[in-house]
């Protein structure tokens, strides 16, 4: 039976520095990012994601030879996001030894391109991230700016399932960093309009959101970055991930 | 001594650092000429979509030393993912020529949601050399979308269940397949990676 899933994001900036975010700002500075994911390598993480969160933001080229040494690195799968916005770059990637690649900017810039990417890579590597605010009382995509765009949401999901996107990242902007446990109404607004593998990201603080979401929600990845990074109530860094006993209690229902 | 082709699919540091650790060198074949006597164990490894793999290959003209290279029974073939996928007749998924060593074709899979991404166990079915040391019902990682249905003559040596069952590995004569990723599935991985290498 398929294991449910329970994923660390790690975001990387311009320095390649590894940082988290609230609510997409604030960005503190959470140690080595080869480091980072040695220790996700020893505590045995099933899958791991790193998105670098300013190519896209400088329209800069993804850093090919740090991708190249987290993937050396790293013994999960892996999947990339940040700065794809063509197939020759999306190839690369996976040539670098990627298992999936993530894009957000280019999706929304151009939906042909999902296409063209997953004719090549195949859908199965290629998720598509979308940053969620809740705006006027409705789910709005926005940039990495924050910046809403304007588009049908439930459309946009049905074009680019039809394009053969393989995987869909709910990055809830309102809930980053929070600690304030998973956004449910995001899943429950957009879940039936799709049928591909998801991810949740944002607000995971304690092992019972998790074991919340997997109860009320099939198919849904739990994203998780603040979780396995801080520690405590002065959230000194500390990086986690729930041993194979830990996990049997979340799958417990 | 152990080749990787690598034709532009995906991960080969992740196989070369396991085979490092073990004291194992892994020679990365990056022209077809490399493939030579030197060579008896061959992986077929890959991220990608049918016809990319096989177009891939036969731009490089790997497809035609690969077949030459299994027709010595000392030799043998290890094909991941796509690299499974390929060693078939064909897939749903393209329209191109595999390379037939089994005679079955890749269908989509039967799950209301696909692609299949994550770890699933393997029902383990025969005692096949790969999996010495691997417990039944051991979990791999699975990333894709199409799958072997069944084999001909019990060529099937282990399942998976999504949706329904489907074949995660086999093995014909001196080739074996495996829909999983054993470079990224910890110890029963690295075990299934140091079986193929010893065995």
């Amino acid at each position: 039976m398929l294991k449910r899933r329970i994923i660390p994001f790690l975001l990387i900036d311009e320095n390649s520095d590894c940082v988290k975010t609230t609510q997409f700002n604030n960005r503190n500075y959470i140690g080595d990012i080869f480091n980072n994911i040695r220790i996700f390598n020893e505590k045995k993480a099933e899958e791991i994601v790193v998105l670098d969160i300013d190519a896209s933001k400088n329209n800069t080229k993804p850093n090919f030879d740090l991708i190249e040494k987290i993937a050396s690195v790293c013994r999960m799968p892996l999947t990339y996001g940040g700065g794809i916005d063509s197939i020759e770059i999306a190839k690369k990637i996976i040539a670098l030894g990627v298992e999936k690649i993530c894009i957000n900017t280019a999706a929304l810039n151009d939906v042909e391109l999902i296409k063209k990417i997953s004719d090549d890579i195949g859908s199965q590597s290629l998720s598509v991230s979308l940053n969620i605010k809740k705006i006027n009382n409705e789910f709005k995509v926005v940039n990495n700016f924050g910046k809403v765009i304007n588009i049908d949401v439930i459309n946009f999901l049905k074009i680019i399932q039809n394009n053969g996107v393989g995987e869909i990242i709910f990055n809830s902007l309102d809930d980053d960093g929070c600690m304030k446990g998973y956004n449910f109404e995001i899943l429950e607004n957009f879940l039936k309009y799709i049928d591909i593998p998801s991810i949740i990201l944002g607000g995971c603080s304690q092992i019972e959101n998790i074991r919340s979401l997997f109860n009320n929600f099939k198919s849904v990845a739990a994203g998780c970055s603040s979780i396995f990074i801080y520690k405590g109530k002065f959230k000194a860094v500390l990086i986690s991930y729930p041993s194979e006993l830990e996990k049997l209690k979340i799958y417990k229902i | 001594m152990i080749g990787i082709i690598d034709y532009g699919l995906g991960n080969l540091k992740a196989f070369y650092n396991i085979y490092k650790e073990n004291g194992i060198n892994l020679k990365i074949i990056k022209n077809y000429k490399e493939l030579n006597k030197d060579i008896d164990k061959l992986i077929l490894p890959g991220i990608g979509s049918f016809d990319s793999a096989i177009a891939l290959l036969k731009n490089k003209n790997f497809f035609d030393e690969i077949l030459n290279f299994a027709t010595n029974d000392k030799n043998k073939i290890l094909g991941i993912c796509i690299g499974m996928q390929i060693l078939s007749s064909g897939s749903d998924e393209g329209s191109l020529l595999g390379l037939r060593f089994i005679d079955n074709k890749f269908k989509k899979l039967d799950n209301e949601v696909l692609p299949h991404i994550g770890w699933n166990n393997i029902e383990i079915l025969n005692n096949n050399s790969l999996f010495e040391g691997v417990p039944n019902k051991a979990f791999f990682y699975f990333l894709h979308s199409y799958c072997l249905r069944s084999t001909d003559l019990n060529h099937t040596i282990c399942e998976t269940e999504y949706g329904k069952k489907f074949v995660s590995g086999f093995n014909v004569k001196n080739v074996y397949g495996v829909q999983f990723h054993p470079e990224k599935s910890h110890e029963h991985g690295t075990r299934i990676l140091l079986n193929f290498y010893k065995n």
